[in-house]
């Protein structure tokens, strides 16, 4: 059975996460930089997204899950969220001006 | 080699780079540790909202950045992340098995007070309580 609840979390956090973020200053850069080759410019960013979430999942799986208890990482999660969140809100982290 | 795959070749080695050590990789990180069986699902819908994002970058990206700008953004993400931490925390407490619980325990102490009251109380639980006595 597919989960929804997991699929559609994850996406809204990552989609999320990800906007605003250096990478999408750098791939944003790059497009603008060579308007011709636009479609090679967004595949070489997508295929190195798709390979460094593959090496995320490889890790978070079989490394972390494996030699940590699950109420340890849920409350170490909860904490990393927790300051992720209160450093993007106040402007600490993730601050780039492009102009 | 042709520019094509220069182009290609050159984006692939920097957004790899630019993404290690990133707060999309530790968000990433913490769901597949938080639900290992669940990992090539969490590995799909992650790839899929970065091949979102990507489109987004080379076709709005450009002049949609120049009225919201990267720190709306930011804050709106923020706000995201410290209510997923606050949610998992809760959850980590498992207050909600607790606090039922709880009520079941007053429930059965209250019927086993007075038995006479017991036709407020759900059939189960009554069955529970007079199989305490």
């Amino acid at each position: 059975m597919f989960k929804w609840r997991f699929f559609l979390s994850t996406l809204g956090v990552v989609f999320l996460s990800e906007m605003g973020d250096k990478t999408q200053i750098t791939t944003l850069l790059l497009a603008g930089s060579k308007p011709t080759y636009v479609i090679w410019v967004a595949l070489g960013s997508a295929t190195a997204l798709i390979c460094t979430s593959f090496c995320e999942v490889i890790i978070g799986s079989h490394i972390i899950a494996r030699y940590f208890k699950p109420k340890t990482i849920n409350l170490v999660s909860a904490f990393i969220f927790c300051v992720l969140g209160i450093l993007l809100v106040f402007g600490v982290i993730g601050n780039i001006n492009l102009y | 080699m042709s520019i094509k795959l220069l182009t290609w070749l050159s984006t692939y080695i920097i957004i790899f780079l630019c993404e290690l050590g990133d707060k999309t990789q530790l968000a990433v990180l913490l769901f597949t540790s938080n639900n290992p069986r669940e990992k090539w699902n969490i590995f799909l819908a992650s790839s899929l909202a970065l091949i979102l994002c990507v489109i987004v970058e080379v076709t709005l990206g450009v002049s949609l950045a120049r009225y919201i700008g990267p720190n709306v953004v930011n804050r709106i993400a923020g706000g995201v992340f410290l209510l997923l931490g606050v949610l998992i925390f809760f959850k980590s407490l498992n207050i909600k098995e607790k606090l039922v619980r709880i009520i079941n325990e007053k429930i059965i102490a209250k019927a086993r007070k007075s038995p006479a009251n017991s036709e407020n109380i759900p059939i189960s639980l009554q069955i529970k309580a007079n199989e305490d006595y």
